[in-house]
């Protein structure tokens, strides 16, 4: 009596499932279903059905996936699960693909966002990657490499967030790509240049030799020359004041030697290897571990003091200085950097935009930031010594070559469904918000068949003024409006500062109140046909006590009509909760839930250009929409003891 | 004779509906003594299975004692509490239905029944109600009871059922079986061993069995003392050898039921059976009930309700002409309105 009969039903449907489907090749005779439990024989019968057993499979298939896959890789939801630069990608592996030519030697490789752009020892271009081209206007698309680029060769290409450049070696620069915000440097949003006029650079010849660094923000460029000049332009709204002043630190104080931009600055070390850093003082401030370990916050350059800076990398919201003793410092990431072994020297530090690389004089590399995107997820064999000499960490992808030629390469691939608006993982997101759609409707539907059990069964079995009244209760209930009273809580809710957790329980709860009345009439009518039946009165001449006959002797009876409801009914809360999140009242962003997910994708531009992010949640829940509800005609079918055993 | 163990004294079942209430027992006593069987017999609507099931009170929700005390132990069933009822029912009074292919719960096994009133009634663990529900098996005489505890009731033959049925309502050894038509579902050869292993079992155990039929050949076998019913009373009350030894004196009832019993060392072409049916329970007549099928009937049956009156030892009939002789003869004025 004690033992769980959920688990022996389970159970038996394992043993009566792999008998059927590893047995198969034995014949089943009416006479074998005589000697069979009639649980083993509806599963025996359930399975000789090839579209409910592959319905079970693919939804056995969709539960792992959705469970296993967000436990491995939970939805991240504070902002290093969403990537501004990578919103609205559409589903892609080939932001790291190398190309081939690649391979053998390059000059640069440069990335912010989501494409790459190359340079190879011969001067030939190439680019990798994706760009959402919003507009659909191919002078706009940066991927198209404009024909004076592909036919010249190049010395020095840089790209920004939507926009490419490149230097040739006769002294051209190019730009292609969008230009709403000056990324050409046209129409006067020329910035500043330091020391010669800007006609010289829109004549599009400067002296190539003489170019020491090529350098690009978001949507800004910079140009370093050899002696100090610095040419610049873009959009002066994300890193204008900043900029300019470095530019007038560079005029008028002193040369400057490296440039390296931030999302939203730029910074610099001058020939007397101090800092610049303009205007700006969001990095001044870095934190490092006293003597007893614990971090404190100290203004860099006092604690630079007099040591001399000999290299600057940049990622979106950090600084990485390379001091003259081999110290590096970082500003503005919390992930602590690797700490080298005694010995080890770091050579070279370069920064994607949520990660920083270092090499050092063994030939090492070491990583470190943010690793939602595999960033920091070093090759084991590039940890030996010697592997590397160089690393081009470029956005979220590394390339590593020693002696000029590749080795190896880590980061992001790319997303295997996309991203949304928020640039947030597609992928993730089904699998977590499958979790969540799918809880939200077990929970729900676990609810409303405890309350719709209980109700029925009390109903049922005693019928009289106890039945009368639950039954005027479940017609009171059948019949509130639901959408409009989920509505209407869910947003009494939401505007009381609940816990984002409470809310979804509390939706869970509403969602199972309102839905048992089906299944309480159900369970009713089927009590009302089973407590005339013999068995029940010769289990109360046993002397079986009331509570005990109606919900040990009558309810098992009825087990097969409750199961096919609430599997049906599985499907719908699903449905119900999908509905609400997409109207915007369910589960509410950043959480994901396949309802959600679809909620974002109302607008037409989203329909049109990114199938993506309504495609796939749609999928997913129809498949497992359609699964359950197969599954659940299907048990109808063989639970019902008048369908024919078939031939 | 002993002390009787359940002793059921003028009682009267009622039930309401809506076109009036229903008198299905009606003023009925009898007594049960330790070791003996009693059978009630009668048609289809007499009163048999009310009578059994009042002494549970296991009557349907509009049936109601209206009257009378069914004493049991020293307690009057029919005022004792629910509570000592759910010990009574299946501990110390068990029943055995007619139907042993629905009164099994289908989806349970034969183990998990079998076992539920070592459990409820006994406290029992379920490992040793699952062993007794074994030794049960045995002594019912079924064959490889291990595995039969494991099957499921469509997976026995009717007579296995009902063999289940007993086992089940004798697994507390009760003082009182009421065994209402355990045999009419099953076939002839079934029936006699059943009936055998009821007889066995009740040697064995020295349990009172009310046994209830219609079947008078089934209670010349298995009876000591005789109750007949008919609408709701009892028209006849006597031994067994009594009334199956051709006696002086019995009710019409029972000399008519006697008459529809096939024999083989009868001659006649044809049976001889009670002509009419049951009149309506809401529709009785004013007099003897039995009066409309009677074919000793005289206007004084038809106006006047005979009772209950002692003929000889043990011997009690409801009817205005007990003796057979008498009636028959000529000068019996019956009514000749029928043939």
């Amino acid at each position: 009596m004690k033992s769980f009969t959920p688990f022996r039903w389970l159970y038996r449907m394992f043993n009566g499932a792999s008998r059927t489907l590893l047995g198969g090749s034995r014949e089943l005779t009416v006479a074998d279903e005589r000697y069979d439990s009639p649980s083993k024989l509806a599963v025996r019968r359930f399975f000789r059905k090839p579209l409910a057993t592959g319905a079970v499979i693919i939804l056995a298939g969709m539960f792992l996936f959705v469970f296993i896959g967000s436990a491995i890789a939970p939805a991240d939801l504070t902002e290093t699960g969403s990537e501004m630069l990578h919103t609205n990608m559409a589903p892609t592996q080939s932001l790291m693909k190398l190309p081939e030519g690649m391979k053998d030697g390059v000059v640069d490789i440069s990335s912010r966002g989501t494409f790459t752009i190359g340079v190879d020892t011969e001067g030939k271009v190439s680019m990798w990657g994706q760009y959402v081209n919003i507009s659909g206007d191919p002078a706009r698309d940066v991927m198209n490499i404009p024909e004076e680029v592909k036919n010249s060769k190049i010395a020095h290409v840089a790209a920004g967030s939507d926009h490419c450049v490149a230097i040739s070696q006769d002294g051209h620069v190019y730009a292609w790509g969008e230009y709403d915000n000056g990324q050409y440097g046209l129409e006067g949003s020329m910035i500043a240049s330091a020391r010669k006029e800007p006609d010289e650079l829109l004549n599009g010849t400067i002296d190539a030799s003489q170019v020491r660094q090529l350098i690009c923000g978001n949507q800004v460029t910079a140009i370093l020359m050899e002696d100090g000049t610095i040419y610049a332009w873009g959009n002066d709204g994300l890193s204008a004041t900043n900029l300019s002043s470095v530019i007038k630190h560079g005029k008028n104080e002193s040369k400057i030697v490296k440039l390296a931009f931030t999302n939203d600055g730029i910074y610099g070390i001058d020939e007397n290897g101090s800092f610049v850093c303009g205007k700006s003082t969001k990095y001044n401030i870095i934190s490092v571990p006293d003597e007893s370990g614990r971090a404190v916050s100290t203004d860099l350059f006092e604690y630079i003091k007099d040591r001399k800076v000999v290299d600057i990398a940049a990622s979106g919201n950090a600084l990485a200085l390379v001091l003259d003793d081999g110290e590096i410092v970082v500003s503005g990431m919390k992930e602590p950097r690797p700490e080298l072994p005694e010995g080890e020297n770091a050579v070279t530090v370069s920064g994607g935009t949520r990660h920083f690389v270092l090499t050092t004089d063994q030939g090492r590399v070491y990583a470190w930031g943010q690793n939602y995107r595999n960033q920091c997820n070093i090759p084991a064999k590039l940890t030996e010594a010697g592997a590397v000499d160089t690393v081009y960490a470029s956005g979220f992808q590394n390339y590593a070559f020693n002696d000029g030629k590749f080795v190896d390469s880590w980061g992001l691939k790319g997303y295997l469904m996309g991203t949304d608006d928020m640039g947030r993982d597609v992928f993730n997101r089904i699998m977590n918000g499958g979790r969540m759609t799918m809880t939200v409707g077990a929970v729900a539907v676990i609810v409303s068949t405890i309350i719709g059990i209980i109700i029925g069964c009390i109903s049922g079995y005693f019928g009289g003024a106890v039945d009368m009244l639950l039954m005027r209760l479940t017609e009171i209930v059948g019949a509130i409006p639901f959408l409009p009273f989920a509505l209407c809580l869910s947003a009494i809710f939401q505007g009381s500062d609940i816990h984002e957790d409470t809310r979804i329980v509390i939706i869970m709860l509403i969602l199972g109140v309102l839905s048992w009345t089906g299944l309480a009439r159900l369970v009713r009518g089927q009590i009302l046909a089973e407590r005339e039946k013999e068995f029940v009165t010769a289990a109360r001449s046993m002397g079986v006590r009331e509570k005990r006959i109606a919900f040990r002797h009558i309810l098992p009876n009825i087990v097969s009509v409750i199961l096919v409801t609430v599997t049906l009914d599985f499907a719908s809360c699903m449905l119900t909760e999908s509905s609400l999140s997409y109207l915007g009242f369910g589960v509410q962003l950043p959480r994901p839930t396949w309802g959600n997910m679809l909620d974002g994708s109302r607008s037409a531009l989203v329909i049109q250009s990114f199938w993506w992010r309504w495609v796939f949640p749609a999928l997913f829940l129809s498949i497992v929409v359609i699964c359950i509800n197969i599954i659940g005609d299907t048990l109808r079918d063989v639970l019902d003891p008048k369908s024919e055993v078939e031939k | 004779m002993a002390e009787p163990l359940l002793e059921v004294k003028n009682l009267r079942t009622f039930f309401k509906t809506r076109n009036g209430t229903v008198k299905a027992v009606n003023d009925v006593s009898y007594s049960i003594y330790p070791g003996r069987t009693l059978g009630i017999v009668g048609e289809s609507g007499s009163g048999k299975s009310v009578t059994a099931m009042s002494v549970l009170r296991l009557l349907d929700a509009n049936g109601y004692i209206a009257g009378g005390t069914v004493t049991f132990d020293g307690q009057d069933l029919a005022k004792v509490s629910t509570q000592e009822m759910y010990h009574i029912r299946g501990n110390r009074i068990s029943v055995i239905f007619q139907e042993p292919m629905t009164s099994l719960n289908p989806v349970f096994t034969i183990r998990r029944q079998l076992s539920e009133p070592f459990m409820i009634h006994q406290n029992m663990k379920k490992k040793e109600a699952e062993a007794k529900c074994v030794e049960m098996l045995k002594a019912v005489q079924i064959p490889n009871p291990e595995a039969v505890a494991r099957q499921y009731p469509h997976q026995l033959s009717g007579g296995m059922r009902q063999r289940v049925m007993i086992a089940m309502a004798l697994a507390c050894k009760p003082d009182i079986l009421i065994a209402d038509e355990p045999t009419t579902a099953l076939d002839v050869t079934i029936q006699a061993q059943i009936l055998k292993l009821m007889n066995d079992l009740q040697k064995e155990n020295g349990t009172a069995i009310m046994f209830i039929t219609h079947d008078l050949g089934v209670i010349n076998e298995m009876a000591d003392d005789v109750v007949v019913m008919y609408c709701g009373q009892v028209v006849e009350q006597a031994p067994a050898k009594l009334i199956f030894a051709d006696c002086r004196q019995s009710h019409p009832y029972t000399e008519g039921l006697m008459f529809s019993i096939p024999r083989l060392n009868d001659d006649r072409a044809k049976l001889d059976p009670i002509p009419g049916v049951v009149p309506h329970p809401l529709d009785l007549p004013r007099g003897c009930k039995f009066a409309p099928r009677c074919k000793y009937c005289t206007q004084k049956c038809v106006e006047e309700e005979p009772s209950l009156e002692q003929i000889a030892e043990g011997q009690l009939i409801r009817c205005f002409y007990p003796d057979k002789e008498e009636r028959r003869s000529d000068a019996h004025g019956k009514l000749t309105v029928r043939k």
